[in-house]
């Protein structure tokens, strides 16, 4: 049944990506949280 | 006194009686801070300086600060775990609020700062906390990896409430925390219906820092009428959690809009859909559009649920019914229930 398929690596590929995308995110709005700190 | 005496008073955060307004005309008012008005204090004839004007409903977090630390004294958040904890200065907000009002709003000026100390539910019930920017301008740092940022339980009949234009971010080192970020929760009698949260963008200041729930709505306590009563989520972005991003149970009569789940750890980024297993601590009459779900989308105990959006993996069961689903997955698991419409890709 298509709709029980398994992962296809179009769609493997596109939640990584769209993963790796996100990591970048939010480390990036992190640091600049970060950048304002006082040292 | 003289009246630049009064005025340097009213510059430190104090309060002094002036004698006529036309007299502050001929006074330096240079040291007053800037943006800070006079106003006249009706309750004890005094001439005092505020950020927010008193006579509205509306409560600005500088004064709740410099009432409980002192004018000039309390910071934003300057590094990790350093700052003047909001906490309080919040729940002084919301108590005066409800006194003077019963309802009101607390705004949160564009800034970064630190809460140690979550605001009690008691205090919070009821009010809109607000940033006065977006989600990117009003950060607030939670120091805490035990506790509810913000818990709103309706408690007292002070149902209502939300939580709009923030930045909600967990402090860098907190690990693996058990902290939320909101949490709805009542009991049998009553519960935050009638809830609005719009423009949120909550993460942590590390890689290794993660809340243990985003959002969590458990109206399970209630049947009659049953659940968490009305409410909506407008742009809600969640990351970095362990547990859950979203969970709703008991939810009714809630629409939701454009709500995504990232970079967690574990099922961090699951978000569920759910209840007890009674039709009265189900899940029912729910609206989900522009849903992007990192995890697993977990799909129980619920009727009248139309979802569209992308899932990594949608998890559902048979006591899931009477529903539309709209979504693009990458693997199905279980059973749905015998009356819907399901359209996957």
């Amino acid at each position: 049944m298509s709709e029980r398929r398994k992962p296809t690596k179009e769609k493997t590929k596109f939640w990584k990506e769209l993963a790796e995308a996100k990591e970048k995110e939010a480390l990036a709005f992190a640091a600049k949280i970060r950048a304002k700190e006082v040292k | 006194m003289t009246l630049s005496r009064q005025l340097a008073d009213l510059t430190s955060g104090g309060s002094t009686t002036l004698a006529t307004l036309d007299d502050v005309g001929d006074v330096n008012l240079t040291g007053l801070e800037d943006g800070k008005v006079i106003y006249r204090d009706g309750a004890t004839s005094l001439w005092k300086a505020a950020w927010a004007n008193p006579k509205d409903p509306v409560a600005d977090l500088r004064d709740f600060l410099d009432a409980r630390y002192g004018a000039g004294v309390w910071t934003g958040r300057t590094g990790v775990g350093t700052g003047t904890d909001i906490g309080p200065a919040i729940e002084d907000a919301g108590l005066a609020l409800r006194s003077r009002y019963g309802r009101g709003t607390i705004r949160i000026p564009p800034d970064q700062w630190l809460m140690t100390t979550p605001p009690s539910a008691a205090s919070i019930n009821g009010h809109m906390i607000e940033g006065t920017s977006n989600s990117i301008g009003c950060q607030i740092v939670f120091n805490n990896n035990n506790a509810a940022m913000f818990t709103f339980s309706g408690a007292g009949g002070y149902t209502a409430g939300g939580v709009r234009h923030l930045a909600l971010m967990l402090e860098a080192n907190a690990g693996s925390s058990n902290s939320y970020v909101i949490h709805l929760q009542g009991d049998a009698t009553n519960q935050p219906d009638q809830f609005l949260i719009e423009d949120i963008y909550s993460s942590s200041l590390d890689a290794t820092a993660f809340w243990y729930n985003g959002f969590l709505l458990n109206g399970q306590s209630r049947t009659s009428p049953q659940g968490i009563r009305v409410g909506s989520i407008n742009n809600y972005q969640q990351f970095r959690c362990r547990n859950m991003s979203f969970g709703f149970f008991n939810a009714v009569q809630w629409n939701i809009s454009n709500i995504g789940s990232y970079s967690g750890t574990g099922t961090g980024m699951n978000i569920y859909i759910g209840g007890g297993g009674t039709a009265s601590t189900n899940t029912t009459q729910m609206d989900i559009t522009n849903l992007v779900c990192s995890g697993e989308l977990n799909l129980t105990n619920a009727t009248n649920v139309a979802i569209s959006g992308l899932t990594n993996t949608l998890a559902t069961a048979t006591s899931f019914d009477y529903y539309w689903l709209d979504l693009n997955h990458n693997g199905w698991s279980g059973s749905l229930g015998g009356s819907g419409y399901q359209r996957f890709l």
